[in-house]
């Protein structure tokens, strides 16, 4: 059947998903509209820049419309997809791997200064390159969290990781964002760099 | 309140915003990491790439 472009908007995720499976280009189009913001939102905070998030959204889509044959349903589309999302994006990280890039996650065992790191204005910028020293495992999972405001559960079902490594996996990250976001070592120390 | 409990997620996301503490400086950061503005590319573009998707992979048969 030939639906157009305003009868594919009423049509559930489900029945677009079967449409795809038979080579519906109009149905994939529309499928992949949907979810368009949020998989852009994952690639970008989990690369960290619009050109590596460019090629691992191409990739998702690519890797979506090839998978679509074999997806049975047994998850959400949406679960699904954002799997294959997560795990294009990190491809991407490992891809470019071979960049300078700076130190991992190497948290100070030390109590954190919540007040002085409160007092520093939180930009999306300075996010961005927080979440970039992130580890990419770590960082996948806060950002299905902020991003798509996935339960932890969710999260454990995309990333395919029990519960407990979800929470383990979020907390950190936390922690990691609130120490780099947070003063320069001298600055906490109040003495000179 | 020590940093490393401030981050665990027993204390989030369920912070009372108005409460004394981090938890102003959580909801920004939460809200940064969220925020995406979906303007990457036209919608011409956008067409493009998922016709390259289905093309590149051909029929999904």
């Amino acid at each position: 059947m030939d639906l157009t472009h305003s009868t594919l908007e009423r049509v559930s995720d489900t029945e677009l998903v079967s449409r795809c499976r038979t080579g519906d280009r109009e149905a994939f189009a529309e499928l992949a509209g949907r979810h368009r913001a949020k998989v852009y939102a994952v690639c970008l905070r989990v690369t960290g820049n619009p050109e590596d998030a460019a090629d691992a959204v191409q990739e998702t889509l690519t890797r979506t419309w090839r998978g679509l044959v074999g997806f049975r349903g047994t998850a959400r589309f949406s679960t699904w997809l954002y799997r294959i999302t997560v795990n294009a994006a990190l491809a991407e990280v490992a891809r470019r791997a071979a960049r300078p890039r700076p130190a991992g996650l190497d948290l100070p065992d030390e109590v954190y200064d919540v007040p002085a790191v409160a007092e520093r204005v939180v930009t999306t910028l300075s996010v961005q390159d927080a979440l970039d020293r992130v580890p990419p495992e770590f960082r996948a999972a806060i950002v299905l969290r902020e991003c798509l405001q996935c339960s932890y559960a969710e999260v454990g079902e995309i990333l395919g990781i029990p519960l407990n490594t979800v929470k383990s996996r979020i907390s950190r990250a936390r922690q990691a964002l609130l120490v780099l976001l947070g003063p320069e070592p001298e600055e906490r120390r109040g003495g000179r760099p | 309140m020590s940093g490393e409990e401030w981050a665990d997620m027993t204390v989030y996301p369920d912070v009372d915003p108005d409460r004394a503490g981090p938890a102003p400086l959580l909801h920004r950061l939460s809200a940064a990491i969220g925020s995406v503005p979906d303007d990457a590319w036209r919608q011409a573009d956008w067409e493009r790439m998922v016709a390259a998707a289905t093309g590149a992979a051909g029929s999904a048969e």
